[in-house]
Formats: C-alpha cells, sequence, structure tokens
C-alpha cells in the first residue's frame, strides 16, 4: 500500500538579504569584484530535512513549540509556498513540483483542505456561513446551480452538526463552537482526502471542545478522510493521534506511535514537553525543565546537536557532531546521540 | 472559617456594565478570600467574570462598569470608597498584576530595563542614580540570563517567554503583598508556560506572596493552586482546597468542567461536553445561572434565594442539590 502523502526530505530556505550579502546580484558582484569580502549571505533554515508520510485514513500528529516551523511545513504541504528542495508525494504524483501559483488548476487542490487555527479570527466577517461553505463548492467543483448549491450546502451543515437556520449568520453571531464547525464545514465541504488541522480547538472554550474533537473523529470515520493534526495540546493530540512527529528548529526529532511517544519517548525535548504538560495525573512523571530560548535558525551548525545547549543531558560529543537517527523499533525513532536502539547512519559521520 | 486576616477580600460583589442593548449583570454575589503566602485559582469559561473580579479588586473597572453591592478589603484598605490618588499609590506597591500577552502589554519603544525602572522610580525608592542597578537585580531575580545586556533590549528582541517574564520582574519589584496574573501563559508554548509557572509560584512562596491565578484551565490550576474558586456566568459556584475540590467536586458544574478537560490517560469517550452555552446576562435570570444547563435541575432551583452552603471546613458551593 503506498502512502496517502509522502514527504521526502523536504527543506525551505529563505537567505537574508541585508547583511554581509545584498540581495541584488550586481551590487554582490561589485562588491566581491573591488573588496576582499567573502560572500556570505545568512540562511534561516526554516524546515531542514523533514521526511515522513501519512497513510490513508491515519491521523498524524504534528508537535513542537512556535517557531520550530511546523507552519512553513503545513503551508508546503497544502502548497501556498513552494519547498526549495526536497518531494512531496500526494497519491503517487509529484505535486512539490508544481509552482504554488499554478496549484489551484490541480486536481490534489480539491484533496488538501486546512482548518486554520481560531475560527473567531480565519473566517471572512462579511461571509455568512452559507456563504463560507459555498465558496469551495462554487469555486473548486464548479457548481453554479442555486438548488444544487443549497443542497450541497445543507447536507455539509447536516454533517458537521450546524443547525440549518444558523446559515443565514455571519461570524459574529455565532457562538465559537458554531464557528468552529463551520471551519470544518468549509474544509470537508469538497470531500477531501487529507485534512490539515491548525490546532482545531485552541481558541475554543473546555466546554466545546470536546465535541468538536468527536465531530472530528466521526467525519475522519464517515469521509474516510487522512489528518495532520498540528497542535500545542498534546493531551489532544494523544487523544487524536495514530502517529505523532516532534519537531525541534526545522527537523523531526522523533516520530513513533502516540503510545510510544507518550510512554516511552527517547529524545530528550520530548520528555521536556511531556512533562510540562499540566497534572497528567496520578503517578507524575519527572520533571523535566527546558531553560532558555531555541537557538538561531539562522545558519545553524551542521556538525552539532540543535538541541544542544538547551538539553538537560548536552555532553561535548553534542556540540561537535549532529546526531545520528536512532531506530528504537520499526516504528519509533529519535534523533540523539543517546537514544537507546540501532543508530542508522543519516546524519553527519561522528569523529 | 480562618481566623486570619486576608490580604484581598471580596464580599457579596455585584457588577454591572450598562450597555446599549441593555445592562449587564457581570458579576452577582461574588465572594472570596485570599491569604498570605497562599495561590487561589480562578476557574471558568470566558465570560464566567474571572477578569471582571478581579479588575474590580484593583480598582481599574471599566467606566462603563458599576459596582452596585459589595465590598473589597485588600490590606485593610476598602477599595470601591478609596480615591483614585490612594488606589495609584497602592498599585504596584501592594498589588500588581500579570496580564496575557506580554508583548502587548510592554511598551514596544521603551527598552525594557527603563519600563521596569519607571515601576520603581514611581512606587519603590530608586532614584535615577540607582534605578538601573535595581531593574536589573529585577531581571536577576526572575532569572534572565546576561541580565546587564537584557537590560537594554526592546520588547520586540526578546521571545514571548522572556517578555513575560520581564512582565513579572516590574510586577514583582516592588514586592507587593497580592499578585494578580490574568491568563498568565496564554499564548506561550507549553515548554515556556511550564517554565513560567514554576517561576511564579517559586517567588510566590519565596516572598510569601498571595497570589490569585486567573486561568481557564483546570488542569494547571490544580498543578499550582491551593485553593479553587470555579466561576459561571458572574457567579462563584464553588470553591475548595484544590484536593478536595477533586477528589469531590460538588456542584454539577464543576463535576463537567472536570470531564470536559482531557487528561493524559483515557479516550476521547472519557471527555464530555457541556450542553449549552453561558446565559445571556442581560436577560432576567433564575436564582442559579447553570440551571438551563443542568441535569440535576428541578423544581426547587428556581425558588430564591439561592446561598452559597459550607459543606465541609472550607468548601462552599452555591447550589441547591449538590453532588
Amino acid at each position: 500500500m503506498t502512502a496517502l502523502l509522502d514527504v521526502r526530505d523536504i527543506r525551505k530556505l529563505y537567505a537574508l538579504a541585508g547583511q554581509g550579502g545584498s540581495g541584488n546580484p550586481l551590487l554582490r558582484w561589485v562588491r566581491t569584484r573591488l573588496t576582499s569580502a567573502v560572500d556570505h549571505t545568512p540562511v534561516l533554515h526554516a524546515v531542514d530535512g523533514v521526511s515522513f508520510s501519512i497513510d490513508g485514513g491515519e491521523s498524524l500528529g504534528l508537535v513542537g513549540e512556535s517557531g520550530c516551523g511546523k507552519s512553513t511545513l503545513v503551508g508546503m504541504l497544502a502548497r501556498l509556498s513552494d519547498p526549495t528542495s526536497g518531494d512531496i508525494l500526494f497519491a503517487g504524483q509529484n505535486i512539490g513540483t508544481v509552482p504554488s501559483k499554478q496549484f489551484h488548476a490541480r486536481p490534489e487542490r480539491t484533496d488538501i483542505q486546512i482548518v486554520f487555527q481560531d475560527p473567531h479570527e480565519s473566517l471572512n466577517p462579511r461571509f455568512t456561513a452559507f456563504d463560507t461553505i459555498a465558496e469551495p463548492l462554487r469555486g473548486l467543483q464548479g457548481i453554479t446551480d442555486a438548488a444544487e448549491l443549497r443542497r450541497k450546502v445543507e447536507e455539509v451543515a447536516v454533517q458537521v452538526d450546524l443547525p440549518l437556520q444558523l446559515l443565514s449568520r455571519f461570524p459574529h453571531q455565532m457562538s465559537g463552537g458554531q464557528k468552529a464547525r463551520v471551519n470544518i464545514g468549509r474544509a470537508v465541504a469538497v470531500s477531501p482526502k487529507l485534512l490539515i488541522l491548525d490546532e482545531p480547538t485552541s481558541a475554543l472554550d473546555v466546554s466545546v471542545q470536546a465535541v468538536i474533537l468527536k465531530l472530528l473523529v466521526r467525519l475522519k470515520q464517515e469521509l474516510g478522510m487522512s489528518y495532520l493534526f498540528v497542535s500545542h495540546d498534546l493531551n489532544v493530540v494523544r487523544l487524536l493521534c495514530d502517529r505523532v512527529i516532534v519537531m525541534y528548529l526545522g527537523q523531526i526529532v522523533e516520530s513513533g506511535t502516540a503510545e510510544e511517544i507518550f510512554t516511552r519517548p527517547q529524545h530528550p525535548y520530548t520528555r521536556a514537553l511531556i512533562s510540562a504538560i499540566p497534572n497528567t495525573g496520578p503517578g507524575a512523571v519527572e520533571r523535566v525543565r527546558l531553560s532558555g530560548d531555541p537557538k538561531s535558525p539562522i545558519d545553524p551548525d551542521p556538525n552539532a546537536c540543535r538541541f544542544h545547549g538547551r538539553c538537560p543531558k548536552g555532553e561535548d560529543l553534542c556540540a561537535r557532531a549532529a546526531p545520528p537517527k536512532v531506530m528504537v523499533n520499526a516504528t519509533h525513532y529519535a534523533v540523539c546521540h543517546f537514544a537507546e536502539g540501532t543508530a542508522q547512519d543519516s546524519g553527519a559521520e561522528n569523529d | 472559617m480562618d481566623k486570619r486576616i486576608p490580604v484581598l477580600r471580596v464580599e457579596d460583589l455585584d457588577v454591572e456594565f450598562r450597555t446599549r442593548s441593555g445592562i449587564v449583570r457581570a458579576l452577582q454575589n461574588v465572594s472570596f478570600e485570599v491569604h498570605r503566602g497562599e495561590m487561589v485559582g480562578i476557574v471558568g469559561e470566558s465570560g464566567s467574570g474571572k477578569s471582571v473580579s478581579a479588575m474590580t479588586a484593583m480598582g481599574i473597572l471599566d467606566p462603563a462598569g458599576q459596582v452596585t453591592k459589595g465590598a473589597i478589603t485588600l490590606g485593610g484598605l476598602d477599595v470601591l470608597n478609596a480615591s483614585e490618588s490612594t488606589l495609584q499609590e497602592m498599585r504596584g506597591r501592594e498589588v500588581s498584576m500579570i496580564f496575557q500577552s506580554p508583548r502587548t502589554a510592554l511598551n514596544p519603544i521603551r527598552t525594557v530595563g527603563k519600563q521596569i525602572a519607571d515601576v520603581l522610580r514611581r512606587h519603590g525608592s530608586a532614584t535615577r542614580q540607582t534605578a538601573r542597578e535595581m531593574a536589573i537585580k529585577a531581571l536577576m531575580s526572575v532569572r534572565i540570563p546576561d541580565p546587564e545586556r537584557r537590560h537594554d533590549a526592546y520588547p520586540f528582541e526578546l521571545s514571548g517567554g522572556m517578555c513575560q517574564r520581564i512582565m513579572i520582574a516590574m510586577a514583582l519589584s516592588c514586592r507587593p503583598e497580592l499578585l494578580i496574573a490574568d491568563e498568565p501563559t496564554t499564548g506561550l508554548d507549553v515548554t515556556t508556560q511550564a517554565a513560567i509557572m514554576d517561576l511564579i509560584k517559586e517567588l510566590a512562596v519565596e516572598r510569601n506572596m498571595a497570589t490569585v491565578l486567573i486561568t481557564h484551565d483546570l488542569a494547571m490550576a490544580a498543578d499550582y493552586c491551593d485553593r479553587i474558586v470555579v466561576m459561571h456566568a458572574g457567579h462563584v459556584i464553588e470553591s475548595a482546597p484544590t484536593a478536595e475540590l477533586f477528589a469531590a467536586p460538588k456542584h454539577p458544574y464543576t463535576a463537567k468542567l472536570m470531564k470536559a478537560t482531557p487528561r493524559g490517560e483515557g479516550s476521547l469517550d472519557d471527555i464530555d461536553s457541556i450542553a449549552g452555552s453561558l446565559p445571556d446576562l442581560r436577560t432576567e435570570l433564575p436564582p442559579c445561572r447553570f440551571s438551563a444547563r443542568c441535569e440535576r435541575h428541578e423544581d426547587i432551583c428556581d425558588t430564591p434565594p439561592l446561598a452559597a452552603q459550607e459543606l465541609s471546613p472550607g468548601h462552599f458551593v452555591t447550589c441547591r442539590r449538590p453532588l
């Protein structure tokens, strides 16, 4: 069985002009010819060599702190921005090479949908719930017949448990939970194969969070979608996801089934994330606290672990060699010098 | 009941907002106390009156809001009848507040060191000569690495967690008796969130300070608070020591709230949402504002007056039919 989405060694690098190098090629040429300055443009590594796959019907959790490249990655998968290098295979087709400006004409445009963060902000305030849900049906499926459009929108509303009389309302006339339903309805209206959920519950009150999560689980079964679930809330990830990947400064540091990540985390960063969850019930885990801020993603040292400096375990080795990918078992790996398992030689060679 | 004199005592507080679409009864009969060295969590959904209670206690209620009943005593001072100049003296020196989203709360065009020095010069003993030194000390106390250099940084040069540390340094620079933290970790990363809460707790214990933590996250309140006050639609519906509240919640809403919070263990079937939403506070409401959402509702619930009853020492519940 081929994976629905297969991402291979994807990178997004941003060249920063202004310091050292200039964006203008002519200026740069003049400068290198007339002075002895080394031509070096600093490069921000937003996403740096990420590979993973999602099977049909699977839900994958993506966790990591802000600035680790989650949103850049999501933007590339939804083809809103172009990767610098790497492949995005969606149902066997390489969509990574299609320029983002031309992607809207591809059939895959319908198959990948996003539910954006914070329904209060992401809904168009001048669109009624009906308009919002009808928009992708008109634009992507080309439904123009008014009666058919209404029938389709009502069908979606029923699917997401949105009372039909609310369809004529504007976002400011609806509650948080209702807006979340509209937001989800818009995304599932065109029956996508992959749904990317960017923090779908973080802006909601606890009292409605559970019902939205249950709705997502039900929709996934009914429509046979795969989920990429981006979230800060690890408790929610644990409830919803089959597998989890953990990102740190543009790279995946650990990947495994939800059970493995939460009960037997190998990477110190994953451990810190899990022990930061408030009140994990009886038998609370040992507290791992991180100090300081992440390193800069601009020109990271290729021969050091990016977590070095914040890592409670950090040793000399971590500053001298990039950690290898250590396979704990067939489904679980961690990128750390100290993970238990068999090392795969994918990182830089140890000296 | 506790015999000590509380740092903050709120008694039978009613607050109304006069708006164009009617009078919003934002708080009704709100009472709670905070003692020295204690961390009290105020928990509830958005719109339940958590922040309004705190703002009223600091005397910074929006002009549209009016206190119609009740009393607030803060360190012996009658807040509701005090003059604005007395309140200004009190704020910053005896009571401080940490707001959510530190980036917007800080002045973007002033270095953080100067902003701390402002507080120290207004309320503390700092002079122009000693201000810098004292501000650096304040930065050190919130474990900011390299405080000499950070003193001259602007907020945009610092991360969200670092900005929140600056806010804490500012709030605590004059050693207040009471700290009110209004959702101090919203918008921060999980790891930073834990570090900030650890810091607040540590400083509170170190200084034997009274702390009010306003949050919608029951799990976080459980982790850090000694006592929890649960609010719903402008009412305090239950207050109890943390361990007791979690072992045996008495109000149906508290029990539901716990059931709705995802925990580490268990499956999706174990969590349950709360039906309905907060009632419209502009309309005439039954004595129990939760009655429309409550499964245990019976006719007796609609007969006023509804008062808090003490079920066991320190455990209050405002319900006719407690669990």
